[in-house]
């Protein structure tokens, strides 16, 4: 494993790298959720990229800007350059790896994300959308409230607005619904949506898919989401069946 | 962004460079002064809670000090050691060796170890046996109930006409047979909450040996620890026989919660402790760094 920053100087991403074990030319980049879904999931970002890594992936987990440790304050974070940076995470994981085809896993909000960064590459040869968020309205107001454990707070002078810790800057929240939208429809790799409670929508959202012709599956594998807190030690589960459901669809 | 972001950079150390971390250089020379160290927060990755060391690490930089931000073994990106002995034991072989990173990436030769909770208590913990540690900041760090916690405790509910109300109409006796029925339901602990901590007389030795040689200490109580800390100077009068005097500055937080989701209130936090940290460790004039004296303790208001 290497830990590394990457991508343009004025915009520093930090990426963790796994080898494979053997010989490979297959790549998965993970797209991570934001926020204190983020921070949560974390560990079971990590136990994942070692699954694949050991099923024989290069894989990068990275963090956008303006998270984790990559560069940037909280409130530089915007959606719309979550993509373009994960399209860096791409090129970097094709240079590092020597990977000719990448595989993209992209988590809650990271699911949206690794949506609009495949479209268009012919290089990305699979997509899972793992707990993805559909409805953004519904996941500002998740994030404003805690879930509903308080009430949505006002914004300061600035316009700027606490979501659990987490400065939301005017700019994300006008960003944030396009990141969403019926275009995430037209993923065109083979995709999975995998759930960790039933969705309708999650559903719905395969079946349109399959409406366009995309080679797409379903599967809810129920457990506690990796992005929900477990006890109180503001880290999440680790699902070993539903990272094996991921590892297992990505080496078909 | 700041020079010091731009130049922040991923290390792995210690044993087969089992351990992560994340160096933030400071914005200008910081010759002379101690490098920080940002302990984990419980079993949260080095980001910390809401990313808060993230944060605390360029605020830091910007006042001048070199900081490493790292993981403990089996915490975040950093492998679980495969050694033997007790959680305290690795925890105390990784710090000494992200206080050797830490100094070693800096050219420091001193640190200040800073921690929340967990990580607050096993940096008092191995700063007892590293003489490199010449700092602590230590939030919401383990304390006793002393007798002015229990009087201020029963005062409160004695006082409080909500509180007969909850005894008198069952409430109070419910949420207790709830809780005892609880204890113990949740499974396990994460392995690092297994890590042991000392008996009054020990902890109150190990602060009057470290007040001896030199360390200086700031330690704060946030809100979030109103079950066992509930007026400003407990910690004071939780070891009654040692003279902090002038090594420490002591506060009392109790709008803040635990992890200082409230930005307003990790901002003051951030502001405060980096105060104190430029005041403590001021650079003198051609650059070098020189430890202050500082002013007498003060009570807080």
């Amino acid at each position: 494993m290497k830990c590394f920053f990457f991508g343009p100087s004025r915009r520093p991403l930090f990426g963790v790298y796994d080898a494979p074990g053997r010989v490979s030319r297959r790549g998965v980049v993970l797209c991570p959720a934001w926020g204190n879904e983020h921070l949560r999931a974390h560990k079971a970002m990590r136990r994942l990229a070692v699954l694949l890594a050991d099923a024989g992936f290069h894989v990068l987990r990275f963090d956008y800007f303006g998270t984790g440790d990559s560069g940037g304050d909280t409130l530089d974070a915007r959606p719309s350059e979550f993509v373009a940076d994960a399209r860096t995470a791409i090129e970097e994981l094709r240079d590092v790896g020597g990977v000719t085809r990448v595989s993209l896993v992209g988590l809650r909000l990271g699911a949206m994300v690794a949506a609009r960064a495949a479209a268009g590459r012919r290089d990305v040869d699979r997509v899972v959308l793992w707990d993805p968020v559909l409805d953004p309205a519904e996941h500002l107001e998740e994030l404003l409230t805690g879930y509903g454990r308080h009430a949505a707070p006002e914004p300061d002078a600035d316009g700027v607005l606490e979501a659990s810790g987490f400065a939301l800057s005017p700019a994300f929240r006008e960003e944030f619904p396009a990141l969403w939208d019926a275009d995430a429809a037209t993923v065109a790799p083979p995709t999975r949506v995998v759930v960790a409670r039933d969705d309708a929508r999650a559903r719905g959202l395969v079946a349109a898919l399959q409406a366009r012709g995309t080679d797409a599956g379903f599967a809810c594998i129920p457990g506690a989401p990796v992005w929900q807190e477990e006890r109180q030690f503001g880290t999440g589960p680790v699902p070993a069946q539903l990272l094996g459901y991921v590892v297992t669809e990505l080496a078909a | 962004m700041s020079a010091g972001t731009l130049r922040e950079r991923a290390v792995h150390f210690g044993r087969d460079g089992a351990l992560v971390g994340v160096y933030t250089p400071a914005d200008a020379p910081s010759a002379g002064r101690p490098v920080v160290l940002l302990v984990n927060s419980g079993v949260i990755c080095r980001v910390g809670p809401n990313r808060l060391y993230v944060e605390a690490a360029r605020h830091f930089a910007r006042e001048g000090f070199d900081v490493l931000r790292f993981d403990l073994s089996g915490i975040g990106d950093s492998a679980a050691r495969r050694a033997s002995g007790s959680i305290g034991d690795v925890i105390d072989e990784d710090l000494r060796e992200a206080v050797a990173e830490a100094c070693r990436l800096s050219g420091a030769t001193s640190v200040v170890c800073m921690g929340i909770c967990l990580g607050a208590d096993t940096s008092f913990s191995h700063a007892a046996r590293d003489p490199r540690v010449e700092g602590l900041v230590l939030l919401d760090p383990y304390v006793f109930r002393t007798r002015g916690f229990y009087l201020r405790w029963l005062a409160s509910r004695v006082l409080n006409p909500a509180s007969w109300r909850r005894l008198l109409d069952g409430s109070t006796l419910r949420v207790v047979r709830r809780k005892r029925a609880g204890a113990g339901a949740a499974g396990p602990l994460p392995e690092h909450y297994l890590f042991e901590r000392q008996a009054q007389p020990d902890m109150e030795r190990a602060y009057a040996s470290l007040v001896a040689r030199g360390v200086r200490f700031f330690v704060a109580f946030t809100g979030g620890t109103r079950s066992w800390y509930n007026y400003p100077t407990q910690f004071i009068d939780a070891f009654p026989r040692v003279d902090f005097d002038a090594a420490l500055e002591l506060r009392h937080w109790p709008e803040a919660d635990h992890t200082f989701t409230r930005l307003d209130a990790r901002g003051a936090m951030l502001a405060d402790v980096g105060a104190w940290l430029a005041q403590r460790y001021p650079l003198s004039a051609d650059g070098a760094g020189q430890r202050a004296s500082g002013p007498r303790l003060r009570r807080p208001a």
